[in-house]
């Protein structure tokens, strides 16, 4: 069997022990975010560009829900890899570079987000009435795709350089609260400052989230955003395996 | 003999701390090598070297004509390795543990299962298989990962204190299969244990502070003593430490030491036995016994300062 899967087998059979608290998490994901920050940010913003925020949020959560479970899906495995030294010197012991492990975790993690991402549109559509055409639903996926593999590469990453727990969950909280309050997902980016909002617009998945709701909004497919995340993800990949490679047998 | 394993000038530093310096050994095809030092003297150190957890600062190293920096895939596929404590996965059960192993090192999913149930039954541990880690004692977890370096057949097989912890049977069941492996398989195992070295080792080093001190067949080492012998006399009571000043007078009488009652020392001579024989009966001597030299002796020896 080749190497990448036999590690994404290895992590499957850790998940299929907690199977039943995983189903419930991807389904409760969507449904918090919908409620905490749909629910008492309507009362604020009622509508944005003549859309109900409601609707309007919807791409947000979609992209917020699978980027937090691919980023956590991803660090978790790497982060119990590096932190514990027995499942480390398995792989390091096993005919199988730095490069596999990594992959293979960042592949497990893309599974998930993935999962999470239907999930998602499906909940949220569902309970947003939302009825695209079969072309919108694509496209959307097309677009939320590269968050899924951004989230799983910046978790391999944090997951290879973090050893305390501590450490790790301050720095999980400061993502998620940055990602979700700045990414202009709940909070029109038009309601920041306009210094603070020519910054944000300049990060990929800030552009990423951007289209998506314009995409709602005005049927306007753009995939700047989409490439630029999907670059980014490369590059984190790349550096991050050179880094473990370098470092993790000295 | 064709080589095994080959050790060129290889060097470790932990920071500032020197482990392994300029070590240099070979291990035959097929043969059992032992090396024996006290904790700290780098011997777990080299066999993460060899078997790629962690990266050298000097020198190469070769397994079956392999660089193993170079060609880590192929020999890192037929190496099979024990640590000295378990690491095992504690997120999946032992069956799990073993196949997944199993199949990182290039083995089918059928075979690995197959093999776990064998070596699960070899070694006594098959109503374990479906059991977390955590559940078992510390001696099956042993048994576990020796099983686990096992699976996949390998040609060089390190092993890191393979018997500690162990129980007797299962001891016994251990150096069993080791004794099958015996000549087909290279076994190159650490350990502080004497008495196994002497018994299942083809050769045996004493590594000291990073370096081998000695190395060669057991006969060989034992004969770098010429003949010195080892003298333990028991006394009724505790000897005054005078009686280690008495024995300053004949230099030919080595390394007296005195443990409770008991006198020890090394001499190449019977005349010098007869002189100590001489002074201790003034002390209420009980019991003598004599032996030759043998690997613990050789051991404290080099790493106390020398039977000189």
């Amino acid at each position: 069997m080749i190497p990448t899967f036999v590690v994404i087998k290895r992590h499957w059979y850790e998940l299929r022990r907690h199977v039943l608290s995983w189903v419930i998490f991807i389904f409760l994901l969507p449904i918090l975010l919908y409620m905490v920050f749909g629910l008492s940010l309507f009362k604020i913003i009622p509508s944005v560009h003549q859309l109900t925020y409601f609707h309007w949020v919807a791409p947000g959560i979609w992209i917020s829900s699978t980027f937090i479970m691919a980023y956590l899906t991803a660090f978790m495995s790497t982060f119990q890899i590096r932190r514990s030294n027995r499942l480390l010197s398995i792989y390091l012991k096993a005919p199988i570079s730095c490069w596999t492990w990594l992959a293979a975790l960042m592949i497990w993690a893309t599974i998930l987000g993935t999962v999470q991402m239907g999930v998602s549109l499906m909940l949220i559509g569902f309970i947003n009435g939302a009825f695209y055409t079969i072309f919108k639903w694509a496209m959307l996926l097309i677009m939320i795709f590269p968050s899924v593999l951004f989230g799983a590469a910046l978790g391999t990453f944090t997951g290879s350089w973090i050893r305390k727990q501590v450490f790790a969950m301050l720095v999980n909280i400061v993502i998620v609260i940055v990602f979700l309050s700045l990414s202009g997902s709940f909070i029109p980016l038009l309601y920041f400052p306009a210094s603070l909002q020519a910054g944000l617009s300049a990060f990929p998945m800030v552009q990423e989230i951007r289209a998506a709701q314009r995409l709602i909004l005005y049927s306007e497919v753009q995939f700047g955003g989409t490439i630029l995340t999907i670059l980014l993800a490369g590059i984190l990949f790349v550096l991050n395996g050179v880094m473990v490679q370098r470092r993790v047998r000295r | 003999m064709e080589a095994s394993i080959t050790l060129k000038a290889v060097g470790k530093k932990y920071r500032s701390n020197i482990v392994l310096a300029d070590l240099s050994f070979g291990v035959e095809k097929g043969t059992t090598f032992v090396i024996v030092g006290e904790s700290g003297s780098g011997k777990t150190t080299l066999l993460k070297i060899l078997v790629g957890l962690i990266e050298r600062d000097a020198g190469t190293a070769y397994i079956h004509g392999k660089d193993i920096e170079t060609r880590w895939k192929e020999t890192r596929s037929i190496t099979g390795y024990m640590p000295q404590v378990s690491n095992l996965d504690g997120e999946l059960n032992i069956f799990e543990n073993l196949t997944i192993y199993g199949q990182l090192h290039g083995m089918t999913a059928r075979n690995a299962k197959r093999q776990a149930i064998l070596w699960s039954e070899k070694l006594q541990f098959k109503p374990n298989l479906r059991d977390m880690p955590y559940m078992l004692s510390f001696g099956v977890q042993r048994k576990v990962c020796f099983a686990r370096a096992l699976i996949h057949d390998p040609e060089v097989i390190l092993l890191d204190e393979p018997t500690t912890g162990l129980d007797p049977h299962s001891r016994t069941t251990i150096w069993k299969i080791l004794d099958e492996y015996r000549y087909k398989k290279t076994i190159l195992f650490v350990t502080q244990n004497f008495k196994e070295a002497e018994r299942f080792s083809d050769r045996i080093a004493i590594l000291h502070q990073g370096n081998i001190k000695m190395n060669g067949t057991l006969d060989r080492l034992i004969e770098t003593t010429h003949g010195l012998t080892r003298y333990h006399l028991t006394f009724s009571d505790t000897p005054p430490s005078d009686l280690i000043n008495d024995l300053k007078d004949y230099p030919k009488v080595v390394r007296p030491s005195i443990h409770g009652k008991d006198l020890e020392f090394y001499s190449r001579e019977r005349r010098q036995f007869f002189n100590v024989l001489e002074i201790a009966l003034k002390y209420g001597l009980k019991d003598i016994d004599t032996s030759t030299c043998q690997l613990r002796d050789l051991f404290t020896g080099l790493t106390e300062g020398g039977l000189e």
